[in-house]
């Protein structure tokens, strides 16, 4: 098994208006994984060899922004580059790689 | 006495000058006027305001200078800032959501200093002072739609767009043997997304095109401009909530000697008839034959009215009018020729020239001694230079 972080940062807000929601999709028909964080937040995810598929959305506090960083034992990718921010209203990262 | 060193004043007014001007930040184009003139409402001015999420120039935001009563004989450039801004300066982490929620209390307290100059720019003293939010429920950094649709609606966009992306790239990418052909196109895949939920777009057109063809069913776009709009309409909603602030100030003369001083308290509620009471205690040095000090209380209360808003951007107020009652009390120290008590009919008219450039026009009827007083105010945010000097 191999290890990713993923890092969510949410900046110029006490809180996002809206709770983060991550979306992990791997190889197989068992490693969808779902779950949502309140803040800005660190996770390792443990994972088998594969083609992965990130999602992490959400809403950004008015005026700010939030930077996603995915690191960790990944062979190919991640695609696009990270770290990736946004600061947009609204926003949806999608991160592809391989472990 | 007057200080010798005519160059003294200019030199102070230099430094203030360069140093908010350095510091300017993009301006803040949700231009609400009805955050710039006043101190209390100054203090809406928080990560609400920032543009961009640039941490580098966040700071920025926070400090302004200002010109005021440009057309009297006595002048002050001002210099205003948070606590919090300059925390921020030391540490820029303190932005992340973890640590700002902990900045409360530097968020609520800014402090104020004034350089004060008579008409010829000679120095006539100094001005200082402090204004908390005790209570500051239209932060809209403190945001928090989970119990509402928006929520609801955000999680169900979500939930569609990664269940299709995940089985169109595995299905139709993911087996590509070309890598670049396959690379290429998973970073569409990742823009598209970006894009879809982009304040400014909305649309799926940066999707690789049999991808369009798959998501168009489930008008994806139109929930996230529905989406969009809710969260616009929510942010006004909270800027609409109570703030309710305290200020003291003193202003010394030429000799470092308290010349007049307040402590003031503000409350506003509302926006496009926004609910404004205002109480002031002030005290004033003078050299009258009976006493030597003025001490007086000035309480009104009344609506600020958006009358005029901008035809493309209808959260843009241009002109606002203010009726308002006045009650005036002086304890101490009245003018010769004046009443120790007042009432008042007031009226406001403020115009905004550009979005960080307000002339506030104020005209007070005197309703027992029926006499018109006007006063004329201009201020701006040093945003405004920076704007134009990158549009140059």
């Amino acid at each position: 098994m191999k290890s990713v972080t993923l890092t969510v940062n949410v900046y110029g807000g006490a809180l996002p208006p809206v709770p983060i929601k991550v979306y992990l999709d791997g190889p197989g028909d068992n490693d969808h994984q779902k779950f949502s964080k309140d803040s800005s937040f660190s996770y390792t995810f443990s994972l088998a060899p594969g083609n992965y598929q990130l999602m992490v959305g959400g809403q950004n506090p008015a005026g700010g922004s939030t930077t996603v960083i995915l690191a960790g034992d990944i062979s190919s990718g991640p695609i696009p580059t990270s770290p990736q921010s946004q600061n947009t209203a609204q926003y949806a990262f999608i991160f592809y790689f391989t472990v | 006495m007057r200080y010798n060193n005519k160059w003294l004043p200019s030199l102070l007014l230099c430094v203030l000058f360069c140093c908010t001007a350095a510091a300017a930040a993009p301006a803040d184009s949700t231009g609400n006027g009805k955050t710039a003139d006043t101190s209390a409402k100054s203090l809406v001015r928080g990560a609400d305001d920032l543009k961009g999420g640039n941490t580098l120039d966040v700071l920025t935001d926070f400090f302004q200078l200002a010109a005021q009563d440009l057309a009297s004989s006595s002048k002050s450039f001002n210099f205003k800032s948070t606590l919090f801004a300059l925390k921020l300066k030391a540490d820029s982490s303190l932005n992340i959501d973890t640590l700002f929620r902990k900045q409360r209390l530097s968020r609520n307290l800014q402090f104020d200093i004034a350089v004060n100059v008579d008409q010829d720019f000679h120095l006539t003293g100094f001005t200082a002072g402090v204004t908390y939010a005790f209570i500051n429920n239209r932060d809209k950094a403190m945001a928090n739609f989970r119990s509402q649709a928006i929520a609801r609606n955000d999680e169900t966009l979500l939930n569609v767009l990664d269940s299709l992306t995940n089985v169109y790239s595995r299905q139709n990418i993911l087996t590509l043997q070309n890598v670049h052909a396959r690379d290429s196109l998973l970073g569409m895949m990742a823009k598209g997304a970006a894009v879809l939920r982009a304040s400014s777009n909305h649309t799926i057109d940066s999707f690789p095109k049999g991808f369009q063809a798959v998501l168009r069913p489930y008008k994806l776009d139109s929930l996230s401009k529905m989406i969009q709009t809710e969260y616009d309409s929510l942010m006004d909603d909270v800027g609409q909530r109570g703030l309710l602030t305290g200020s003291v100030y003193g202003s010394s003369n030429n000799l470092n000697q308290l010349k007049s001083g307040y402590a003031e308290v503000i409350y506003l509620k509302g926006k496009n008839v926004q609910a404004d009471i205002r109480g002031k205690l002030a005290y004033t040095d003078t050299v009258m034959p009976n006493t030597n000090y003025r001490l007086n209380c000035d309480v009104s209360g009344g609506a600020d009215i958006e009358i005029v808003h901008s035809k493309t951007d209808p959260h843009k107020s241009v002109m606002e009018i203010k009726p308002a009652l006045e009650y005036q009390k002086v304890f101490n120290g009245a003018y010769p020729g004046e009443k120790d008590e007042m009432f008042t009919f007031n009226a406001e008219v403020r115009l905004r020239i550009t979005n960080n450039l307000w002339i506030p026009l104020t005209v007070k009827y005197d309703v027992r001694n029926q006499n018109f007083l006007g006063f004329l105010n201009v201020s701006f945010n040093t945003g405004m230079f920076k704007k134009s000097l990158a549009s140059k």
